[in-house]
């Protein structure tokens, strides 16, 4: 009985798990019923061939006429300005759009504005035309448009700003082309402060305007423009004048990589001074005598570009002008350089300032640093530069003394050559006993022997070779030899050989540690030719002779000790 | 010429090595020492003062080239071969004598692992000086005959304790006792313990960054650790030890001083040079005993009144010339010893016992010729700014490649290469013959390149 309950149990626990008598049975998927695909042969007729159908059956691609290119509708060279050479063509197009707003322009241009300034009328559009405008929204549009045009700036809706300006584009054969360009001046003047967007495509309108209608760039009408405003400019050449004062400040604006007003250190107060600084440098290192010419450093670009694009306009007035220039974008060099020239005078002001960071700068030419240093020395007369040149006083104790070429001597330099052997001998020696050493204070690993300077390698007389001594009368080995004794000999031996096992034996007979005999053996060879003998082998834990002195250990064990030389 | 003649094999082969390569050789440098007379012989009766017990401390300044780590290499080498201990350590930003961080103790670990005795020249002699301490302690019980491992373990034992209590009594001293007596016992054959031997070895070079990693290593408790805040009282331990250890003292190197004259922080900058006066006061005023320090630096490191010592007033006063020094007139007894690069006519002797050493290295005879020698001397010092900034290791450089290229190729001779060299307008030249030797970049055709 418990028997059963224990399997049942058991049972029980084992079919906890399983839960497939819990899941609701599925339906078994029936397989779909299978079609008879196989290929069946059919005859059909072919169609009737085309007139102009290719003989294999094809459709002929009709020829694209062949346009003669059109010739420009002006051409001129414009003066005193980084344009070479502007082509006006006439835009071709296949379509005809927004020539119904034309229409509307043409019809509204006359009406005349309302007798009262009408109530604020809200409009919005992203490409506003007549068409869009509720009775309130244009008879609102036509007083503003009186006010522009009397040279008043009421408050007014982009989309208002838009459409006078898309009007004034559409008009422009039927208006004279100084009217048309002094409203739209007008309008950027009143406005792109209130809409910086102006600056993006009003600005671009006029520079179109004006290379088609032949206008130098009408600083006149624009009024008081920084070089940053005309920075989204797609052709800021058009906007500079070649030469002149405001040269400098156009480089600076147009032609680096580095803009000062956004420096850490171009504080209101101090941002006048950094710009006249600026300039000034800018305008002396490009100015005669640094032999920097920027003419040719500018490199000659061609464009083409479709006159007013992103305004609405009317397909007879739109233009595609080819122009060649002067391109500051394209001269990378010309870039680098005024840029290195900024950052060069940035430095010099920082330090006027008293600011110790300072920006990195390439490699400028030394006659465009003096430029740059002598406009700065002019305008900072006091402030100059530490003498970097003039060493401090006490360096004059550590001038070397020096003789005259001429003067050297032979003999003297032998003689101070001769002297300085006995430096090197008394630094040397190293094994005459002091009176003042107590034997019995430090008992040696190894039996004294009274030392004898003798080496493996001599010093040749002029002109002959040395030989190391390689026979049997080697005295350096017999004196080494009978140092060591045999216990030393046998350590030696084993080291000779690397045998790890060998050597702890020979130092056991010593009566001391392996490392023990090694520093034994090395201070005798110290005391006797000047160098130690042994080193630790790779293993780090027993010790090799030095390559060096492997084949001297060799014969001197054979020669002086024929029982403990080693089997090769 | 010696009364020898003779030079150690690999001990000439790592001079010509080093002196080719332009850098200090570590071994053989007595053999190019020229010149210098003087301020090596001030140097040896610092040693003599330091093995009667004095300390000493030197300030070794000159500018860069002029010989400052070569004249330490030199006394070191002589301090070796004499039975001193020495250790050596170049400053750098992260190795300073007064830092947080571990830059302080950095110092320490640096002259731990480059401690030199005769037997290890090269460093690392650490595990070996006490060994060999421990193997003549020995050898003094059992003069009289070995005894049984029992007795000779506690006679050992207690021969160890009565040597170190003297060490108990200076700062730090009970720890190193200790460890120094444990590092014994570890090592003795009969009770060998490996682990606690390494850990009492990296105890004694500074290694352990806490307390406690110390304490479990070790398997017994130490009340201090060497820190940046205490290695140079460990320093003086050492310096102690290597006198009852059978050496002369603990001759202490520290070169690159110029890294605490780059110190930007002002603070952090007078706490180092409150350190070297520490130093200087310890050594001189006998409370280290057997230990001589050498600071190499600059002429900015010691003179520059704005961030050098002499900015610190406490050392410009122990440390700036006496208002009766003359101009011109050497006076080596002060710590401060200023080098002057090497004059011309020691130039010369140089290069004629370079060429001498390069023969015998080679067997192969002099390629230089002595008028030759000279002409080469003349050709470096004739370069614009040579009067000030040629250095003997530039120019030994230069030397060893033309003794190179003229050992390898037999069919040149010096002219040929020495003559090929670029060199600025020599102002005792007449107009022609500095035409003559114009550099040939001058005249530069790109047709004349051959492919």
């Amino acid at each position: 009985m418990a028997e059963n309950e224990k399997e049942n149990r058991e049972k029980e626990q084992a079919e906890f798990w399983t839960i497939d008598s819990l899941v609701p049975n599925r339906r078994r998927p029936v397989p779909a019923q299978r079609e008879h695909t196989e290929p069946v042969e059919m005859e059909l007729e072919p169609p009737a061939p085309k007139k102009d159908a290719a003989p294999s059956g094809a459709e002929r691609i009709p020829e694209r006429k062949k346009q003669d290119p059109a010739a420009p509708l002006s051409e001129y060279s414009p003066e005193g300005s980084l344009l070479r050479k502007v082509r006006v063509f006439e835009w071709v197009t296949g379509f005809n759009y927004y020539e119904s707003f034309r229409r509307d322009a043409v019809r509204l241009a006359h009406l005349p504005p309302p007798a009262h300034p009408p109530a604020h009328t809200v409009f919005f559009s992203y490409c506003p035309q007549y068409s869009q405008m509720t009775d309130a929204q244009l008879t609102y549009y036509l007083w503003l448009r009186a006010e522009i045009a009397a040279g008043r700036f009421p408050e007014a809706d982009y989309s208002y700003i838009l459409l006078y300006v898309y009007e004034l584009i559409n008009l422009s054969d039927r208006t004279p082309p100084r009217t048309t360009l002094e409203c739209l001046c007008a309008v950027w003047r009143g406005y792109h402060k209130e809409y910086p967007h102006l600056n993006v495509n009003l600005l671009e309108w006029i520079c179109d305007f004006c290379l088609i209608h032949r206008f130098a760039p009408p600083y006149d009408l624009l009024g008081d423009t920084s070089p940053s405003e005309l920075r989204a400019s797609s052709l800021k050449e058009f906007f500079i004048s070649a030469g002149g004062n405001e040269f400098a400040a156009l480089l600076i604006a147009y032609c680096s990589n580095y803009d000062y007003r956004s420096g850490k250190y171009a504080s209101e107060e101090n941002l006048p001074m950094i710009q006249r600084c600026m300039e000034g440098a800018v305008a002396a290192a490009f100015g005669p005598g640094t032999g920097v010419v920027l003419d040719p450093g500018l490199r000659c670009c061609r464009t083409v570009r479709d006159a007013y694009v992103g305004a609405l306009c009317s397909p007879r007035i739109r233009r595609r002008i080819e122009i060649e220039f002067l391109s500051f974008s394209h001269s990378h060099e010309l870039r680098f350089l005024v840029t290195d020239v900024m950052k060069y005078t940035e430095n010099r002001l920082r330090a006027v300032l008293g600011v110790k960071s300072r920006l990195k700068v390439g490699v400028l030419p030394d006659a465009i640093r003096a430029a740059v240093d002598g406009c700065l020395d002019r305008e900072f007369p006091g402030r100059r530069r530490a003498p970097h040149d003039a060493p401090p006083e006490y360096e004059k104790l550590y001038e070397p003394i020096r003789s005259e070429l001429n003067a050297l001597s032979l003999q003297n330099a032998g003689r101070i050559e001769e002297d300085s052997w006995q430096t090197t001998e008394k630094l040397i020696e190293a094994f005459c006993p002091d009176e003042n050493d107590d034997p019995s204070a430090s008992p040696e690993l190894l039996p004294e022997v009274p030392p004898e300077p003798v080496r493996t390698a001599e010093l040749p007389p002029a002109g002959e070779n040395a030989e190391f001594p390689a026979d049997g009368a080697d005295p350096v080995g017999a004196e080494l030899c009978a140092a060591l004794g045999a216990d030393g000999l046998a350590f030696l031996a084993a080291c000779l050989r690397e045998d790890r096992a060998e050597q702890s034996r020979a130092a056991a007979a010593l009566g001391c540690t392996p490392a023990l005999a090694a520093d034994g053996i090395n201070e005798k060879s110290a005391d006797i030719f000047g160098d130690i003998l042994l080193e630790t082998a790779p293993d780090g834990r027993s010790f090799s002779v030095l390559a060096d002195y492997a084949d001297d250990v060799r014969a001197w064990l054979t020669e002086t000790a024929p029982a403990a030389s080693t089997n090769n | 010429m010696p009364k020898n003649n003779q030079i150690p094999r690999r001990i000439l082969a790592s001079l010509i090595a080093s002196v080719s390569a332009g850098v200090v050789p570590r071994a053989g440098a007595p053999y190019i020492a020229i010149g210098r007379t003087d301020e090596i012989s001030a140097f040896l009766s610092d040693l003599e003062e330091m093995s009667e017990g004095g300390g000493t401390m030197r300030f070794l300044i000159g500018r860069y080239g002029s010989g400052k780590s070569f004249l330490m290499q030199l006394v070191r080498g002589y301090a070796l071969e004499r039975d001193f201990l020495t250790a050596d350590c170049d400053l750098s930003p992260e190795r300073r004598l007064y830092g947080s961080g571990g830059s302080g103790v950095a110092v320490y670990r640096e002259l731990m692992k480059n401690l030199a005795s005769k037997a290890s020249p090269d460093g690392g002699a650490l595990p070996r000086i006490i060994a060999k301490w421990v193997f003549d302690l020995r050898s003094r019980i059992e003069a009289d005959g070995s005894l049984p491992a029992e007795v000779l373990a506690r006679r050992m034992d207690a021969a160890v304790r009565e040597q170190l209590r003297e060490m108990e009594f200076l700062v730090g001293g009970f720890d190193f006792a200790r460890v120094i007596t444990e590092y014994f016992r570890a090592t003795a054959a009969d009770t060998e313990d490996e682990a606690r031997a390494d850990a009492c070895l990296r105890w004694l070079r500074g290694e352990y960054t806490t307390k406690t990693e110390a304490r479990r290593d070790l398997g017994f408790d130490v009340s201090v650790i060497i820190s940046d805040a205490n290695w140079y009282d460990f320093l003086k331990l050492w310096a102690a030890l290597s006198h009852s250890l059978g050496y002369r003292g603990l001759l202490v190197f520290i070169d690159e001083c110029v890294n605490l004259y780059k110190i930007t922080h002002r603070v952090s900058r007078e706490n180092n040079y409150e350190k070297i006066l520490s130093m200087f006061n310890d050594t001189l005023q006998g409370r280290a005993p057997y230990l001589g320090i050498v600071f190499g630096g600059t002429p900015q490191f010691l003179e520059d009144t704005r961030r050098g010592l002499f900015s610190y007033e406490a050392l410009r006063s122990r440390l700036c010339d006496s208002r009766f020094s003359v101009e011109g007139v050497k006076n080596l007894i002060g710590p401060v010893i200023r080098l002057v690069r090497l004059t011309d006519e020691e130039l010369l002797a140089l290069i004629v016992r370079v060429t001498a050493l390069h023969a015998a290295y080679y067997q192969c005879g002099e390629l230089i010729t002595p008028e030759e020698q000279l002409e080469f001397l003349k050709i470096c010092l004739s370069r614009a700014g040579a009067d000030s900034m040629i250095t003997p290791r530039e120019m030994l450089r230069d030397y060893m490649t033309v003794l190179n290229i003229l050992l390898q190729n037999p069919d040149k001779k010096f002219a040929d290469i020495a003559g090929t060299a670029v060199t600025l307008s020599h102002p005792e030249l007449p107009a022609e013959e500095q035409k003559n030797t114009e550099a040939p970049g001058k005249n530069f055709d790109p047709d004349e390149i051959e492919i």
